[in-house]
């Protein structure tokens, strides 16, 4: 018996550490912007919905193999990324109130691009495949869509470890996110830095989005839950910590699987969300922000 | 030359306008409220759309065509409460359908009674809509939808050990505590997942393999959160026969499953597979227009705005609501579920219909 929870829990564990690494790229775009420009994107579910969208065309239209339309969604939300920086952040971010006016723009600007998505193809959903098949360790199972998840999510964040901490315009975003001020007096290109962080930022997520239709279906609603969840990670990993927000949407995704063990999916996500609350109070720049 | 121009203009523009006119005055005003911008509300929409083109391509009713004006409600009493104004208020209609939603249902049918209108709430299947003297249902109720699965039961599997997993919302606690209770201890888990909120049906599925149940009932209302749940049930190993409640198998739903739903069983008062006159002719033209087969949201929105075509005949006046509702509590009609009357404003049914997925291409056949 005692055995068989072992593998209840840890099947529930493999199942929640896909998901999570998944919302860790969705939540990603949101925590890098925040770490640049300090303002929070809400047009963000958007840029996600429109990476799976573009994937599910790449497919539909192109003929393409689900791993390579993976680059097309990172590279219709980048670009949809830079469209969302020139036309709704840019022109009131270095306003009075300007922070605040960002959550509002970004957000007109995301209900317009989910208008247009159901104004062109309608609110119905569409069957998106993935990587076929499942993977079978003994007891424990994994589909490979989830395997591969997992993968993409690693590699993925590898390579922004890379990006951030050895190449010159890792040290241009760090020297931004610490003081611009001083990032532009000692002669970086801050609009530049900026305008890239939104592409790369807005690519992330685009990826993720094209990774988490197959687990469910292509919807222009996906981008809705999708930033809710991603919000509240960044919130209580605390806004701007890259390496917090991967670790707290990994720990997300496991404690609502393996909490869904004892209570439904409700009351798991209820919980979740109290013991979010108790890290505000605790530490109001959460969990891994500095305090 | 420009006085000329001008003139014409003036006088094309004024033509146009008259012939607007008259065209709204003959027309015959039916307000749709749904939440169209969702797949449901979009098939619902389909539906009535059809059966407003197919009777006006008939001559209309009484010689006026008929004019839909659609508002989407969002789901929201709030939204509905003012669509409902608008269309009595501004577009001056006084017959509605819709009702996607229960709680949506109930808040228009007060805005309904106030204005004298009558309207057809279709999916919705809350009792107390019923309970408004011009408020008609014409969804199964719940007793059917229980005793769908009780007949599905007894007949193929008696001693079934059945897991349930619904929405958390109205619809699918009701259904579900309704199931809980008529199976007792054959249910050997039940579950609920967030409406539209969750797309990871992983961790449930892992809970419903470790009870080991030999069917899945499965209550929703978003389909596209329904094929994610078949499909994680299959993904996790689990080979008990899948059993969507009443109105949860369409071919949208396999479409979006696939394979998943072959050998799929569910049960209800209407499937496309009907081979009554008025069946035929409905389903042909629908996959004629819309190139795929109806689905029972699109069968529902189709049938109400038939039977407000026909009230409205029987009637004699498109502005006598009380005759209107008179007619549709006294008559009896031919639709493509069969023949229909109103029992207390309860539209009667044939009871259930046995239905199986047979093939991925979504074929349902009555068994």
């Amino acid at each position: 018996m005692q055995w068989k929870i072992r593998m209840l829990l840890a099947q529930q564990i493999v199942n929640g550490l896909s998901i999570g690494l998944n919302y860790a790229l969705i939540a990603l775009g949101l925590t890098l912007v925040f770490g640049v420009l300090h303002v929070i994107n809400f047009g963000h579910g958007q840029v996600v919905m429109i990476g799976a969208l573009a994937a599910l065309y790449a497919a539909e239209l192109l003929n393409l193999p689900y791993v390579l339309t993976l680059p097309v969604a990172a590279a219709a939300a980048g670009l949809l990324g830079v469209v969302l920086h020139l036309a709704a952040v840019r022109p009131v971010v270095r306003r009075r109130d300007g922070h605040q006016d960002v959550l509002l723009t970004t957000f007109a600007a995301g209900l317009l691009i989910h208008e247009a998505v159901l104004a062109s193809r309608g609110p119905a959903p569409a069957r998106f495949d993935g990587i076929p098949g499942v993977l079978h360790v003994g007891p424990l199972m994994l589909t490979n869509q989830r395997l591969f998840i997992i993968i993409v999510a690693g590699l993925t964040l590898l390579a922004l470890l890379y990006l951030i901490r050895m190449t010159r315009f890792g040290n241009e975003l760090r020297a931004l996110a610490e003081n611009e001020f001083a990032a532009r007096a000692v002669g970086i290109d801050t609009g530049k830095v900026i305008l890239v962080t939104f592409a790369m930022s807005a690519a992330i997520g685009g990826l993720g989005g094209a990774l988490l239709a197959p687990l469910s279906a292509f919807s222009p609603n996906i981008g809705q839950g999708a930033l809710m969840t991603a919000f509240v990670i960044v919130v209580a990993a605390g806004l701007g910590s890259v390496w917090g927000t991967v670790a707290f949407a990994a720990l997300y995704g496991i404690l609502e699987s393996v909490l869904s063990l004892t209570f439904d999916q409700g009351m798991a996500s209820a919980t979740v969300s109290g013991l979010m609350l108790l890290i505000l109070i605790a530490r109001p720049n959460g969990l891994f922000g500095k305090a | 030359m420009k006085t000329f121009i001008k003139k014409t203009l003036a006088a094309t523009v004024a033509a146009l306008a008259l012939s607007g006119a008259a065209q709204a005055q003959d027309a015959l005003k039916i307000g749709l409220v749904a939440p169209i911008k969702t797949i449901g509300g979009e098939e619902f929409q389909r539906g009535a759309d059809l059966a407003a083109e197919m009777i006006n391509e008939a001559g209309g009713v009484g010689g006026s065509p008929i004019e839909l004006i659609a508002y989407d409600d969002g789901y929201e009493p709030a939204q509905a409460v003012s669509a409902g104004r608008r269309l009595f208020s501004e577009d001056g209609v006084k017959l509605i359908v819709g009702g996607y939603n229960s709680a949506v249902a109930v808040a228009l049918l007060q805005v309904v009674q106030q204005n004298q209108g009558v309207m057809i709430a279709a999916p919705a299947i809350h009792p107390d809509i019923t309970k408004y003297e011009r408020g008609f249902r014409t969804n199964f109720t719940l007793a059917q939808n229980v005793l769908a699965l009780r007949q599905f039961v007894d007949a193929v599997d008696p001693e079934a050990r059945i897991a349930i997993i619904a929405e958390n919302g109205d619809y699918g606690r009701l259904v579900s505590g309704l199931l809980e209770k008529e199976f007792g201890d054959q249910v050997v888990e039940s579950d609920l997942y967030e409406i539209m909120a969750q797309t990871d049906f992983s961790s449930i599925a892992t809970r419903i393999k470790e009870q080991n149940p030999t069917l899945v009932a499965g209550v929703w209302g978003a389909t596209e959160q329904g094929a994610a749940m078949m499909r994680a049930i299959r993904e996790a190993g689990i080979d008990a026969t899948l059993f969507p409640m009443p109105g949860n198998l369409t071919p949208q739903l396999i479409g979006l499953a696939s394979d998943t739903m072959e050998g799929a069983y569910s049960a209800d008062i209407w499937d496309a597979s009907l081979q009554n006159d008025a069946n035929v002719a409905f389903v042909e033209a629908f996959k004629a227009k819309f190139g795929e087969t109806p689905g029972k949201l699109s069968f529902l929105g189709y049938e109400a705005v038939d039977l407000m075509a026909h009230a409205v005949t029987v009637a004699g006046s498109a502005d006598d609501t009380d005759a209107i509702a008179a007619a549709l509590r006294d008559g009896e009609f031919e639709t493509p579920r069969g023949t229909l009357d109103f029992v207390d404003n309860q539209a009667t049914a044939n009871g259930n219909r046995l239905v199986e997925v047979v093939n991925v291409n979504g074929t349902i056949q009555a068994r």
